[in-house]
């Protein structure tokens, strides 16, 4: 039985300690998909189950209780911020979890710390002070503090600058210690980190056990319009001129296998 | 829950009758309607102000269950407000229950009150269905214009609106977006809770900053396309062609019926 | 020519300045890049070029007008396309959103149909007309957002982010046409972006940090440069590095070459 599990034609499951990624080009579903399984909208098709049950199979049109040990990070998070100082916003989740002020205060600063901001230097100033990059990161706070037991992040690091973007993505891994994370995202790169990797397309998923195994398929991800590294542009490009190449496993190996498709072609 | 964007009382592309007529035609019509709902008597001036509206609302038949459906819980608005009404209104009492005395008076005013405004909200309702805002706010220009000579910013303000409604669709889409983030990390965003000055905060204030910062883009690009410099032109004239001289007939000889029943009879 | 002589700029109620001592040029039919990390002042200087805000010292002036005192021309003249086309749009139809310039500048009906319909071509939304607008893709309003601009047929374009929002494939089919239009009306053209496959079309390069310009070159000088790159928050340029290493492992390919006359010369039909 996975932690959190989604049937129907999107099937996706993650356990503890997993980082699985969700990978589809712009306009393929999966911000929707991300909703569903954070019990924010009801899926389309099939259910989604939270240690095997679907908490919201009772009750009809009454709120149910979503799960709370289920979050999410939506895209550009940072948007979300609202309260007079960053200590406030990071305390509006736990807060809602009726939990002491001694807890409260405890989560707080240690889901600060989680997300590399100093609380000392952060608590009291206004979320609207900071950088962008900064406010995603008390986003993030904000919902690291839940201490969720699943953690689905929706494109965490769009919009981001690549300096910023990499900042993120380095703190991100370390996070699946605390929780399972479903990481959705359009980059191949980005997705091939995860230790499984569901790629979606025509609305439905299609698991891939490895970033190796993702790269071998790169023909098919191009054609759905996945962003991948150059390289691949240019296989492309090769191919459709007649030329064959060997298959790889990664950028690099692609590289290379280009380069001895040409020695072989021009000893030819 | 999240689900499509509710496709409320934006504009919708179609092929009706009342898609074809002129803008101007069918807001000139909108005043009609207005004006045969306050004169309407009751009960036959209604009547023939209801026929109107089914009238028109054959020229979009197909928009109709859709409407239906929008305007729903309104009717469990207007009655309540009818209830109040029918309380607070002295006059002739019906029953006396405790202190709360409904009079005939009041019932009287609740049913036409109630009736006028589901015939204005009905029929504005298929004004901005069927027309895009923008040929709205045409047309409100055309018809209100002469009031800049006096000074009065009628194109501002109507640009204002036109852009206002423009956003509807987005707007609702943000909320949404809004809602979700916040109740991913375990806020509750019913009613009791938003009563609560922290929940409604987390709600309200996104959103408003998002859209002040908006506003200010918006005007930016606005005049980044030179809007206000000198004299605006249309991509689309407007031209009355025959169906809605028919289409203005039909709805004078209603309105003259209205006024007929209302006051002769 | 667009000449930004030394401006300085701070934001009404700022503390300091966004802008200090900035300087650079925008010949027409150029390609200009402006590069840098968020916050370094390239929003500023687009709108100080657009005439939207007038600098606190120094000058912008285009094609001899000083914007301080003919700004209205200034504006006529540069077309700026913001990063977020949800800001931008105003209309509920493509087509009405696309001729809300034309419709400023007073042109007569035909006209601005015409106008309409190349600018929807030249983005690639041909017969989108009747589209609404709000229920397209980010992708397709921020090309939306584009026609709008070209329907003006200003003499100088900046596209703030251009393609943000678009997909992977389309990123640079888009930009193509974007140059083609602009060099076959001897428009001047400045991107303004964090992408360096953006930066890379580009015959000259800005790099901005904190309110200066830091660096100015062609984008293989920049390239070139590991450590201005990092500084200025440029993405790696994945395509200019395979060209370095497949050059160093003996394929005749020039560093910096397009990949699709790559393909061509690795592989003659």
């Amino acid at each position: 039985m996975s932690l959190l599990e989604h049937t129907g034609r999107q099937a996706l499951s993650v356990d503890a300690g997993e980082i699985v990624s969700v990978l589809g080009a712009p306009g393929s579903g999966k911000s929707h998909l991300a909703l569903e399984l954070a019990f924010l909208a009801r899926p389309r098709d099939g259910e989604v189950l939270f240690r095997g049950a679907n908490p919201l199979a009772r009750g009809r049109g009454r709120q149910t209780q979503r799960p709370r040990q289920v979050t999410m990070l939506v895209q550009n998070a940072e948007e979300q911020l609202f309260a007079r100082t960053v200590f406030d916003d990071v305390a509006f989740g736990p807060r809602h979890l009726l939990l002491d002020d001694a807890e409260i205060e405890r989560r707080v600063l240690e889901a600060l710390v989680a997300v590399r901001l100093d609380p000392a230097v952060v608590r009291d100033r206004s979320p609207f002070a900071l950088s962008g990059g900064e406010r995603r990161r008390v986003a993030l706070a904000g919902v690291l503090a839940m201490e969720p037991e699943v953690l689905i992040l929706d494109e965490p690091t769009s919009n981001l600058d690549p300096r910023t973007r990499a900042d993120f993505i380095e703190l991100l891994h370390p996070l699946r210690g605390r929780a399972a994370i479903v990481w959705f995202t359009a980059n191949a790169v980005e997705a091939s980190q995860a230790s499984r990797i569901y790629v979606l397309q025509d609305g439905e998923t299609h698991e891939v056990k490895s970033g190796g195994e993702l790269m071998h398929d790169w023909r098919r991800l191009a054609a759905a319009g996945i962003d991948l590294p150059a390289v691949y542009e240019l296989a492309g490009a090769l191919e459709r001129r007649g030329a064959t190449l060997t298959e790889a496993a990664s950028p690099s190996e692609m590289r290379e296998a280009i380069v001895r498709d040409w020695r072989v072609r021009r000893d030819r | 829950m999240i689900g499509e964007t509710p496709r409320l009382l934006t504009f919708q592309a179609g092929d009706s009758v009342l898609h074809r007529l002129d803008p101007r035609t069918k807001l000139l019509a909108t005043f009609a309607v207005v004006a045969a709902a306050l004169m309407a008597s009751l009960p036959l001036g209604m009547i023939v102000a209801y026929a109107m509206g089914a009238c028109i609302g054959l020229g979009a038949v197909h928009l109709l269950p859709q409407l239906w459906r929008v305007l729903r819980p309104l009717l469990v608005l207007i009655a309540l407000f009818g209830v109040l009404i029918t309380i607070v209104t002295p006059g002739h009492a019906i029953i006396h229950i405790a202190f709360i005395v409904p009079t005939t008076d009041g019932l009287l005013l609740a049913i036409r009150l109630g009736l006028q405004s589901l015939l204005i909200i009905y029929t504005t309702s298929l004004l901005s269905i069927s027309t895009p805002p923008l040929a709205i706010a045409d047309s409100l220009q055309w018809a209100f214009g002469w009031l800049e000579r006096v000074r009065v910013p009628v194109r501002d303000v109507i640009a204002m609106v036109a852009i206002g409604l423009t956003f509807v669709p987005l707007l609702i889409e943000e909320a949404q977006k809004v809602i979700a983030a916040q109740r991913a990390r375990g806020a509750d965003l019913t009613m009791n809770a938003l009563l609560e000055e922290d929940s409604m905060g987390a709600l309200m204030i996104p959103l408003l900053l998002a859209n002040l910062r908006r506003g200010e883009e918006l005007a930016e690009s606005m005049e980044a396309r030179l809007y206000n410099t000198g004299r605006r032109t249309a991509l689309h004239q407007y031209h009355f062609r025959r169906i809605d001289a028919y289409a203005a007939a039909i709805v004078l000889a209603f309105l003259v019926a209205v006024a007929v029943v209302s006051f002769v009879l | 020519m667009i000449e930004v002589d030394d401006i300085f700029y701070r934001y009404p109620g700022s503390g300091e300045d966004a802008l200090r001592g900035v300087s650079l040029r925008v010949e027409p039919e150029a390609v200009i890049g402006i590069v840098g990390p968020n916050g370094s002042g390239k929003s500023t200087v687009s709108r100080l070029m657009k005439g939207l805000l007038l600098p606190t010292a120094g000058v912008v002036r285009v094609d001899g007008i000083d914007s301080r005192t003919e700004s209205l021309e200034v504006r006529r003249r540069v077309g700026l396309v913001f990063q977020n086309p949800n800001s931008q749009i105003v209309n509920t139809v493509v087509e009405y959103e696309v001729a809300f310039g034309p419709e400023n500048l007073g042109l007569p009906s035909p006209e601005i149909g015409e106008r309409v319909a190349i600018a929807l071509a030249a983005v690639g939304l041909e017969g989108h007309e009747a589209s609404e607008c709000h229920s397209l893709s980010m992708a397709d309003k921020q090309r939306v957002a584009i026609a709008s601009v070209l329907a003006m047929h200003p003499r100088y374009l900046i596209l703030d982010e251009p393609t943000a929002w678009l997909e992977p494939v389309a990123r640079r089919r888009l930009l193509t046409e974007v140059v083609r239009w602009t060099r076959t009306r001897g428009v001047g053209l400045v991107l303004v972006t964090h992408r360096m496959d953006e930066a890379q079309i580009c015959d000259r390069l800005y790099g901005m940090l904190d309110g200066r310009i830091e660096m100015e070159g062609t984008p293989e000088e920049v390239l070139l440069d590991e450590r201005a790159r990092a500084r200025l928050a440029l993405s790696v340029p994945e395509a200019y590095e395979l060209t370095r290493e497949l050059h160093a492992a003996g394929l005749p390919v020039a560093p910096g070459e397009p990949l699709e006359q790559v393909a061509e010369a690795l592989c003659p039909f």
